[in-house]
Parts: C-alpha cells; structure tokens; sequence
C-alpha cells in the first residue's frame, strides 16, 4: 500500500467531516428561520384577534349611538305628528298643549337625538332616517376603523403559515443528507460513495428548496421577509 | 473461506441491515415530522377562524339585539297608537250615542292625534316598508316570524362556522398530537438499533426485531391518522 492510497480515504474522510459540519449549521439556520417565521405568524394572528375585538367594539359603539338617535328621532317624529294634528284641530286646548309641546318637549327630543333627527341630510325623501348614511359616517369618524383589517392579518399570517409548511421539507432533505453523510463516515467501499453522493444531493436539494421558498414568499409578500 | 471468518460476516451483514433499518426509520421520522408540522399548521389555521368567528358572533348578537329592540318598539309605538286611536274613536261614537257631542268631538281629535302618530311610526317601521315584512292585507300584523329568522340568520351562519372551524381545530390537534407520539415511538426504535449496532453478539438481532416491530407499529398508525 503506497502513501497516496491511504491519504485518499483520510481526504474523503475530511470532506465528509466538513460536509456534516456544513449541513449541521445549514440545518440549525433552518430550523431558526423556520422558528422565526412561526413567531412571526403568531404574532400576526395575535394582532389580528386584537384588532378583530377592537373592530367589534368600536361597531357595537356605533350601532348603538346610532339606534339611540334613531330612537330619539323616532319619538320626536312620533310626538311632530300629533302636534301638527293637535294645530290642526282648532280645539283651544289641544292648541295650546300643542304650543307648549312645541316649547317645551319636542326642542329637548330633537336635541338629544342629534345630528340624526336635526340635520337634514339625514332624512330622506319618505319621511325616513338615512340610518345607513349616518352609520357611514360614524364609521368614518373613527380612523383606526379603517386600519384595522383583521381578515388581511389573517391573510398575511397564513402565507407564513404556508411558508413554515414547505420550509419544513427542506429542513426534512437536510436532515436526510445528514443522515446519509454519517453513513458515509460508517460505511466502507461503494456504499460509502454512494452515501456521500446521496448526503451531498439531499444537502443541495434542501438548500435550494430552501432558497426558493424563501424567494418565492419574499416576492409574493412584496419584499417582506 | 475460513471457518472463522464467517461468523465477522454474518455479523457485518447485520449491521449492515440495521443500518438500512435506520434509514428507514429516519425516513419514517421525517415524513412523521413534516405531517406533524402540516397538522399543527392546519390545527392552529383552525383555532384563529373558530376564535375570528367567535367574536364576529358576539358582535353579531350584540348588534341584532340593538337593532331589533329598535324595530319591535317603533312597532310598539305603532301598535300602541293604533290601539289608542281605536279606543278614542270607540269612544266618540259611544258618546255621540248618548247626545255628548262636546265628549264625543274630544274623543274624535284624541283619535285623530294617536292615529297621526300611528301612521308616523308606521312610517318609520321596517315591518310597514321592507316588502319581506309587510302585512298581508291592511287589518294584519307584519310578518314577524319572517323578521326574526332574517335577524338570526347571520348569527347562525356564523355560529355553524365557528362550529365547523372548532371541529377541524380538534381533528387536526388529534392527528398533531399522535404524530408527536409516533414520533416518540420511532425515537425508542432509535434507541433500540443504536444499541443493536453497538452490540456484536445476536442480542443484536433481537433488538433489531423489536425496533422494527416498533417501526411497523409507528408505520401502521400513522398511515391510520393520516386516513383518519
């Protein structure tokens, strides 16, 4: 056995031991970037349930200033219509309980079921409130309303929801490769080359699936890691 | 050949065999591993939409509740009126029948202010305006039933989807939490061939046995939770 001939398995030996110590810290970046992009999720999904009961509560507050000034409108329409009928009636005493209704009464009932029951742009054609104009502008009158979107959180924590899923069949074919590559440090003859061969292509498959995911979920997010 | 080599054969084919064993198994793990993630993965997509739509349903309720007690008292307004008026002009003929004209002109002017009032809050009602909830015919009361379906309807299409959404959460927890216990499983099989290959006496065989009775059983109930 000349020299050469043992030197040649000690530098496949090396290029093994480097290969596993390669693909080790390759799979521990994975796993991190794996468990960064599920912290990611779950902070999104946080933020999303956090905005879902904030959204819910700023609507039941509208819907509920909104029905308690159509109810005061309502009421003040209610008494308007009998007073007109009270003037109307040229009895002397529903005259003048109608004026004092007209004082007294009505003023109060309009004023608290303002701007619904006292701005005109409110009322429609038919005698009815624009219930749906006014909640609009409830609505508007709050800008947080506007950023707060919980279904495109959600949206946003599925895509890395769906990240994690298709990074995990890397993380799958780098720990194949490591596997195959202690074989090849076990193994004698053939099979240690084709060990080696299998560790070294599952180590490339699962980094370029890696890459790719990444690249792919990069750009469908917009540039958002 | 000698008679010595041939037990060191028998031997390394062995190791040779748990070997292939244990790529098998690490396989098995893998896959198990990836299944895992997808259950949890899907389990927790499960959990957001059944909690998203358990606040939509109380918001819904909430939102049903101020609206509809404000539907039924602008109806109970026009009710409340509609009685009034009948009851005044009931009145005024009575007393007109008896020769009390200024009592019956009183009655007549009380009827006509609750009927104006009536006709107001009809008016304002979604029971006398939306064509779903109108009256069949002018002396019958508004579809109320109709009402009170359309008002739910929402709330219990929301709660059905939640209670889909919580059904799935629990189906996909259940096959999570068998994946970790198969993969708990295959981690002894681990155990049981690294021990096999570092054993040179036919203990080694039947660790290796065991490890693959292990590995079928893990095999085999993890391809029922994934039908399941």
């Amino acid at each position: 056995m000349t020299n050469d001939d043992i030197s040649k398995p000690k530098k496949l030996e090396m290029i093994v031991a480097i290969l596993i110590a390669v693909v080790s810290m390759t799979t521990a970046l994975v796993v991190w970037r794996i468990n960064v992009v599920g912290s990611t999720s779950d902070d999104i999904v946080h933020q999303g349930l956090i905005n879902a009961v904030k959204v819910q509560s700023y609507d039941n507050e509208n819907w509920r200033l909104l029905y308690e000034e159509a109810s005061y409108a309502r009421d003040y329409a209610i008494y308007l219509a009998g007073v007109r009928v009270m003037e109307a009636s040229g009895d002397a005493a529903l005259t003048a309980q109608a004026a004092n209704l007209r004082q007294y009464l009505l003023p109060s009932l309009q004023l608290i079921s303002a701007p619904l029951g006292t701005e005109s742009k409110y009322l429609k054609s038919d005698g009815t409130y624009d219930l749906d104009k006014r909640l609009a502008e409830l609505e508007a009158d709050i800008p947080e309303l506007s950023t707060l979107d919980p279904q495109a959180k959600f949206d946003l924590a599925k895509s890395y929801f769906s990240q994690k899923r298709w990074e995990s069949i890397g993380l799958v074919l780098l720990a194949l490769s490591l596997l195959w590559l202690t074989f090849t440090e076990i193994s004698t003859k053939w099979l240690s080359s084709v060990s080696l061969l299998l560790g070294a292509g599952g180590f490339l498959a699962g980094l370029v699936w890696f890459v790719a995911v990444e690249a792919y979920f990069f750009i469908g997010r917009g540039g958002v890691l | 050949m000698s008679n010595e080599s041939l037990p060191v054969q028998v031997s390394e084919r062995w190791k040779k065999i748990i070997l292939i064993f244990i790529t098998l198994n690490t396989l098995l793990a893998a896959i198990i591993t990836f299944l895992q993630t997808d259950a949890g993965i899907r389990a927790g997509q499960a959990n957001i939409d059944s909690q998203y739509y358990s606040i939509l349903v109380s918001g819904e309720l909430i939102r049903q509740s101020i609206e509809g007690t404000y539907d039924l008292a602008t109806y109970g307004e026009v009710l409340k009126n509609t009685q009034g008026s009948m009851v005044y002009s009931y009145t005024s003929l009575d007393e007109e029948s008896k020769g009390n004209s200024a009592a019956a002109q009183q009655a007549y002017l009380q009827a006509q202010i609750q009927n104006a009032r009536a006709e107001q809050a009809k008016g304002l009602s979604l029971f006398y305006s939306d064509p779903r909830y109108l009256p069949a015919s002018a002396d019958q009361a508004p579809d109320l039933q109709a009402y009170l379906d359309n008002q739910a309807a929402y709330a219990n299409s929301l709660v059905t989807r939640q209670n889909a959404a919580s059904d799935e959460y629990q189906l996909w927890n259940r096959k999570s939490d068998a994946y970790v216990a198969i993969l708990t499983i295959l981690a002894i099989a681990f155990f049981l061939l690294g021990l096999g290959q570092s054993l040179a006496s036919r203990v080694r065989i039947l660790f290796a046995a065991i490890a693959l009775v292990i590995m079928a059983i893990g095999a085999t109930w993890c391809l029922l939770t994934v039908l399941g």
